[in-house]
């Protein structure tokens, strides 16, 4: 699939920021897993590995030979009823893209991208002139929000675990392979990321993790405003905020950590306006 | 007046690089049409498609969302 325009946001939630995403799915609709993850504005596969994906898809194949059998394990990777079935329908997008890519015309132009859902996700709250939601402005937590580093060359293996951070205080140690997670299958860092996605403000997730061969149950405790420990300024979708707030500016801090310079200065693209009109 | 030459010739240059960017990613991505559906390992672009083919074999479905560089 390479446009957005009616994709279907029931069966299809991930992280629209991407620009790369994969599913394994049953034909009839069941989500095996997702795929895809990203955290950094430069470096798209500092998350994501050959060899990770390879392994996914390997044990999203053993899913399907063990279905349905294992079809109720799979019941929390659909996400909620979405408040739009399809992007087009968006009140931003409505109108100004057709159902299908105009291959003889302007076909660039006729796509609507990924991101450009998120965009108009925030412009519903914006034109209300409500605050974005945590759990909108702060969607798909990459792991690291808790302390944990997944390592990219295997489906949810811990690479690491931050020195007092949630993950540490619930017994999470490097070389744990989470198995499970809510209950769910884990195939990729992508569907650790679609649990923390769905978890409350404030709770505990239970995690199932093979260590040393042996299965144990941990369980990882998230505090209030867990959430917002994510660094979303490599996002798309924060560019247009950031030029809300500091005119496009990003900051970071010197090497000295006292005071800030600018890093870059924000991006609008074409298809970021087209959709603001 | 050297000035407004400059402005002018700017101008223009901006203008055309634009119009050669634009025309450039609409090859890549009718280019990518024609590359994927010849190699023919994949349903392009027709998930309804896909989802058939998947049910006549038996097969579970990798659906890959990708934006064309």
């Amino acid at each position: 699939m390479v446009q957005a325009n009616t994709l279907d946001l029931a069966q299809f939630q991930f992280d629209f920021d991407l620009t790369f995403a994969a599913f394994f799915m049953n034909p009839d609709g069941t989500l095996y897993g997702r795929f895809g993850s990203r955290s950094d504005r430069k470096d798209a596969m500092k998350d994501m590995s050959m060899e990770g994906f390879r392994k996914a898809l390997a044990a999203a194949l053993e899913m399907h030979r063990g279905f349905p059998a294992n079809k109720a394990s799979l019941a929390g990777k659909r996400g909620p009823a979405p408040r739009f079935k399809v992007p087009i329908e968006y009140p931003f997008l409505q109108g100004k893209y057709a159902e299908k890519l105009d291959y003889e015309g302007k076909v660039v132009q006729s796509c609507v991208h990924c991101h450009q859902v998120r965009d108009a996700e925030f412009r519903l709250y914006r034109s209300d002139q409500k605050s974005i939601p945590d759990e909108v402005l702060y969607a798909w937590p990459i792991p690291g929000v808790v302390g944990l580093e997944l390592n990219p060359q295997e489906k949810s293996t811990v690479a690491r675990v931050a020195g007092g951070s949630a993950a540490e205080k619930a017994g999470f140690r490097a070389g744990d392979e989470i198995l499970t997670l809510q209950s769910q299958p884990m195939l990729s860092i992508a569907d650790v990321q679609w649990v923390l996605h769905n978890a409350p403000a404030q709770g505990t997730l239970k995690a199932e993790v093979l260590r040393a061969g042996q299965k144990t149950v941990l369980n990882l405790a998230l505090a209030e405003g867990w959430k917002k420990k994510a660094d979303i300024s490599w996002r798309a979708t924060s560019w247009d905020l950031r030029r809300m707030a500091a005119g496009g500016l990003l900051f970071a801090r010197t090497a000295g950590g006292r005071s800030p310079k600018i890093e870059s200065h924000g991006q609008t693209t074409g298809t970021d306006r087209r959709a603001r009109r | 007046m050297r000035h407004i030459t400059g402005i002018i010739l700017g101008s223009l240059i901006l203008t055309s690089l634009t119009a050669f960017a634009a025309e450039d990613r609409r090859q890549r991505v009718l280019d990518d049409r024609t590359q994927v559906q010849a190699q023919g390992d994949w349903v392009y672009n027709d998930l309804g498609k896909g989802t058939e083919e998947a049910k006549r074999t038996g097969k579970p479905l990798l659906v890959v969302l990708r934006c064309i560089p």
